[in-house]
């Protein structure tokens, strides 16, 4: 994927991560029921957020690499 | 048996070994760059300061009393972090080129290098610190509280000594152990890897410790199913029925606000970055640590809701649950993940804050006093600067205390820690503004952020005192002087709403709308302008910054004698030793080029701040020094001087070609008035020889009175012949004039040019056989349409062949005419096979009264009949040239363009 491709999927993923874990999107899964024993609403959060570490692990392996700056301090400042 | 004096003593063991690592660390990044410590997983675990206590502790007791909530505390952070991309990214790199050490120096730098803006922030974040700070005060007492209160035995030494005595000990311990740790020496770039390692160390620690408490509870509890369901069975809601309201928006906000406007997360995160590239692993690392801290958090509240006696205190479940239990071992490794959490926060949160105080107020107020920089006390800024670090460590845990103290009487921790995040979050707005807007100006974010912290004091910070003060008290009830719309949790009348969303709507509305709304109000000034761009351009520009505000003819040594002061004496001299040997001048006479003096004020201001580098050299180098204003100033007028020039040079360029233009018409007028007094001239000769013979003859007519007839006759005959001589001039003059000046009308019209041309030699063969020579008639074009005026034609090509007639003086003079079509245009060519054309008269034939000297040929005409023919031509869009004939003597050709239609059948 090109650059811009690249950058807009990474802004796409972190709205659609914000508006996974607001209302009224949270609101689909209190179902006072539960799954293992846990609320569906506990499943949906954690499962929600496993999601997210699983997708910036593979944008942060994606995203392109940026250009050193002009005029870093030297050495690995 | 577990008592308070062994976890005491356990504690100190545990400070002792940080501090070793602390050490170790310091000592094999200065040996050794990269390696471990600097790798991305150890920068990642150090990000985890952010959980602090209050998630150790505190989150279980917000999971016992309000469900699912404590999650949006860290929702918040992985939004942030995930998005990483988008600002934390900017930051890291902004901060590292412009050598930012603090929230405080990014926006003093992104705003025109303010230091009012950075004195606000810094106050700001130390008095918004402060619950913080007792937070971690108030777990760390509580748990030794917790411990010491199982028995009688287990007080130990801390019979007699109360909470709040405890808390003292505990934060001048910190305090101490603060010291040590983090002002041992100055970086240049804040940077501390020996801290850094502990941190690190501690986010193991902490998580560990948390995870083992869960998998304990876990099993004592049957595992999910049966925790959940026991609690079910006891009436614990387990089901969020009001979670996800507005205080779950306003607690994501806030958190996702904290991690990057929290003084000890900008200082992990972005300060003690070392790496851009470590930042991608921190995006999905940093989130993973926290969920895996967050997983057993809700097990653990509902397990002690169940299994704990009435009226235990939720926020200490961590540590009392195996303690109840009877595993002490357990409880002191949790009693260890909990003072790990609040000893990493108190040691970065108070290096964070001591360099912003000693940054923005203490450095800029010594160099204020301080009448010439070198001329202050030999000890140098170095140890000035430590010092005022350390005063301000204990300054900032004294605060810390004494919120402490004043609030001793509310229990919960979660509140206090989101009073302190609330303040913080003050700055988002301006942060974001730094970074995307351009148009924010310095005006802008200090409103914005003092308004921000105005309301923030007012309706959430003041309400702490509720219970301990009476004052504050009745102000929450009936409002200030009874002005019941300025009650702080009731804000302009709006009612009903959590205190929480209350502070945070308002604060942040009103903040973020003076920011939008001065800004555009306000303008911004040059330096502003230039660090703007610095900014917001970040990832676009290509050239070094550069920006350098001073001459560059500052003496060698005063600068020197500045950065030694400052970044101690090996930096001093590795840095001009550089610059020595990249100019290849030698140390003594460098020249310090302004490129030069930029990149001090940068290293510079990698240990004292943008605002206070910025004074210093201007100090130093006092007699040199411009403000960049003038700079601007300069340049402007700079620019205007070359506008200005450009302009005049246009002017001059055009003022030039004029004049040459004028030359040019000067010369042709003064051509044309010589050739009019040449005209009159000749006119006036070829007036007077006719107009003498006249005379002559008519003189002799008159006086002479016996002439014969036949005389007489002759004479007559002389003068009315020279009278239509001069009536023939005067009309070709006429015909002249007329021609060339247009006034002749003239109406162009087909015309057959063959039969004009067979006409012309008609007429001409009477003229021809008195000379007895003959007109041959050569090649003929068949038929040609020309848009001609007949007689006019007729007239020029008689001309022609007459001409050809008179003046050819051989012995068998001859006369051809010749007409043809070539490229769309008809020629006649009229040849004879006289003499021709001497070469030096070819061009001047055509000139007015030009006759030729044509040998033997009698002067008939006037010398206008070439011209007249030509002016005719020219007028019926044809072209009368003399051309080289194939024979010897004269060729004239006429060419006339024919007709479209015809030219097309003519081809």
């Amino acid at each position: 994927m090109d650059r811009g491709k690249l950058v807009s999927a990474a802004l796409v993923f972190s709205i659609a991560s914000l508006m996974a874990i607001m209302p009224p999107l949270t609101g689909l899964f209190q179902w006072h029921a539960r799954f293992f024993g846990l609320p569906i609403e506990v499943i949906y959060l954690f499962c929600a957020w496993a999601g997210m570490v699983v997708g910036a692990f593979l944008l942060a392996r994606a995203m392109p690499r940026d250009p050193p700056s002009p005029d870093a301090p030297g050495g690995t400042g | 048996m577990l008592s308070a004096d062994l976890v005491i003593a356990t504690a100190i063991a545990y400070v002792g070994l940080l501090f070793l690592i602390a050490y170790v660390g310091d000592r094999r990044t200065r040996n050794r760059p990269g390696g471990l410590l600097r790798s991305p997983l150890v920068y990642t675990l150090s990000i985890s300061v952010y959980c602090t206590s209050w998630t150790f502790y505190g989150a279980v007791g917000s999971a016992a009393r309000n469900g699912l909530e404590y999650l949006a505390i860290y929702l918040g952070p992985t939004l942030v972090f995930i998005g990483w991309w988008f600002i934390l990214r900017r930051l890291v790199r902004i901060s590292h080129e412009q050598r930012i050490t603090s929230v405080a120096d990014l926006l003093s730098s992104r705003f025109g290098k303010s230091s009012r803006l950075a004195v606000l922030v810094t106050v700001i974040a130390v008095i918004a610190i402060a619950p913080y700070i007792a937070l971690q005060l108030k777990a760390v007492t509580s748990s030794i509280q917790a411990i010491a209160g199982t028995s009688e035995m287990a007080r130990g030494r801390l019979t007699g000594i109360d909470e709040v005595g405890l808390a003292f000990g505990i934060a001048a311990g910190m305090a101490l152990f603060t010291i040590l740790f983090g002002t041992r020496n100055v970086d240049a770039k804040e940077q501390h890897h020996g801290v850094v390692a502990a941190i690190a160390f501690e986010a193991v620690v902490k998580l560990t410790a948390l995870i083992a408490v869960g998998v304990f509870v876990i099993y004592a509890g049957g595992g999910f199913e049966g925790i959940f369901s026991t609690a079910e069975a006891a009436g614990v809601e387990i089901y969020s029925s009001d979670t996800f309201g507005t205080r779950w928006v306003a607690m994501n906000l806030l958190s996702f606000a904290a991690i990057i406007c929290l003084p000890r997360q900008f200082q992990i995160t972005v300060v003690e970055n070392s790496d851009e590239n470590h930042l991608r692993t921190a995006s999905w690392a940093f989130p993973l640590y926290m969920l895996a801290m967050s997983l057993f958090i809700l097990p653990i509240a509902l397990y002690g809701l169940t299994s704990m006696p009435e009226g235990a205190n939720p926020d200490m479940f961590v540590l009392t649950l195996p303690l109840f239990a009877g595993h002490e071992s357990l409880a002191l490794f949790a009693f260890i993940g909990g003072f790990s959490s609040a000893t990493s926060m108190i040691i970065v949160e108070s290096i964070a804050l001591s360099i912003m105080v000693s940054n923005h107020i203490v450095m800029p107020v010594v160099l204020r006093l301080a009448s010439d920089a070198r001329a202050s006390d030999g000890r140098g800024v170095s140890r000035l600067l430590l010092n005022s670090r350390r005063f301000s460590i204990v300054l900032i845990l004294a605060l810390g205390f004494a919120y402490f103290y004043l609030t001793r009487d509310s229990d919960a921790l979660a509140p206090i820690g989101l009073i302190s995040f609330a303040g913080v979050a003050q700055f988002l707005p301006a942060i974001l503004a730094a970074l995307f807007w351009r148009e924010a100006s310095i005006k802008a974010a200090t409103a914005a952020v003092a308004v921000g912290f105005v309301v923030w004091a007012w309706s959430s910070f003041l309400p702490s005192f509720e219970s301990t003060s009476t004052t504050v008290a009745a102000i929450m009830a009936k409002g200030p002087w009874g002005i019941t719309w300025l009650r702080p949790e009731a804000l302009f009348g709006l009612e009903g709403l959590d205190p929480l969303v209350h502070a945070v709507f308002w604060s942040l509305f009103l903040n973020t709308a003076t920011l939008a709304v001065v800004s555009l109000l306000t303008s911004r000034s040059a330096l502003e302008r230039l660090q703007t761009n610095l900014f917001v351009n970040v990832f676009g520009r290509t050239s070094g910054s550069g920006q350098t505000f001073m001459r560059g003819s500052a003496a060698v040594n005063d600068l020197f004698f500045v950065a030694q002061r400052v970044l101690g004496d090996e930096r001093a001299v590795a840095l001009f030793g550089n610059e020595a040997s990249e100019s290849g001048q030698v140390w003594t006479d460098l020249e310090p080029t302004p490129a030069f003096i930029g990149r001090l004020e940068r290293e510079l201001a990698g240990s004292i701040g943008a605002a206070s580098a910025h004074v210093m050299l201007s100090k130093v180098v006092s007699g040199d020094a411009i403000s960049l204003e003038e700079v601007m100033q300069m340049a402007d007028e700079t620019q205007q001087a070359i506008e200005y020039s450009q302009q005049l040079e246009k002017t001059s360029a055009e003022l030039r070609s004029t004049a040459d233009q004028l030359e040019i018409a000067n010369r042709q007028l003064r051509d044309l008035d010589q050739a009019k007094d040449e005209f009159l001239s000749q006119v006036s000769h070829e007036v007077r020889t006719p107009m003498t013979a006249i005379r002559a003859f008519s003189e002799i007519l008159l006086e002479a009175e016996d002439l014969k007839g036949a005389e007489r006759e002759k004479f007559i005959s002389t003068i009315h012949k020279e009278s239509l001589r001069l009536t023939t001039l005067l009309d070709e003059i006429l015909d002249l004039s007329a021609l060339e000046r247009g006034e002749r009308g003239w109406e162009n019209q087909p015309v057959d040019a063959e039969s004009v041309l067979e006409q012309a030699v008609h007429v001409c063969h009477a003229l021809a056989r008195q000379r007895a020579m003959t007109i041959r008639l050569a090649r003929r074009a068949k038929a040609a349409t020309v848009s001609a005026d007949p007689d006019r034609l007729g007239q020029v090509l008689i001309n022609l062949i007459s001409n050809a007639i008179k003046y050819n003086s051989t012995e068998h003079p001859q006369v051809t005419v010749s007409s043809r079509i070539v490229d769309g245009a008809y020629c006649v060519e009229v040849a004879d096979n006289g003499p021709g054309i001497a070469k030096a008269e070819r061009g001047k034939i055509f000139e007015k009264f030009y006759r030729g000297r044509r040998a033997g040929a009698a002067l008939t005409g006037a010398g206008l009949g070439l011209a007249i023919s030509r002016q005719i031509v020219a007028r019926m869009n044809g072209k009368l040239e003399l051309i080289e004939g194939t024979r010897r003597g004269a060729c004239f050709r006429v060419t006339l363009p024919l007709l479209k239609a015809e030219a097309m059948a003519g081809e």
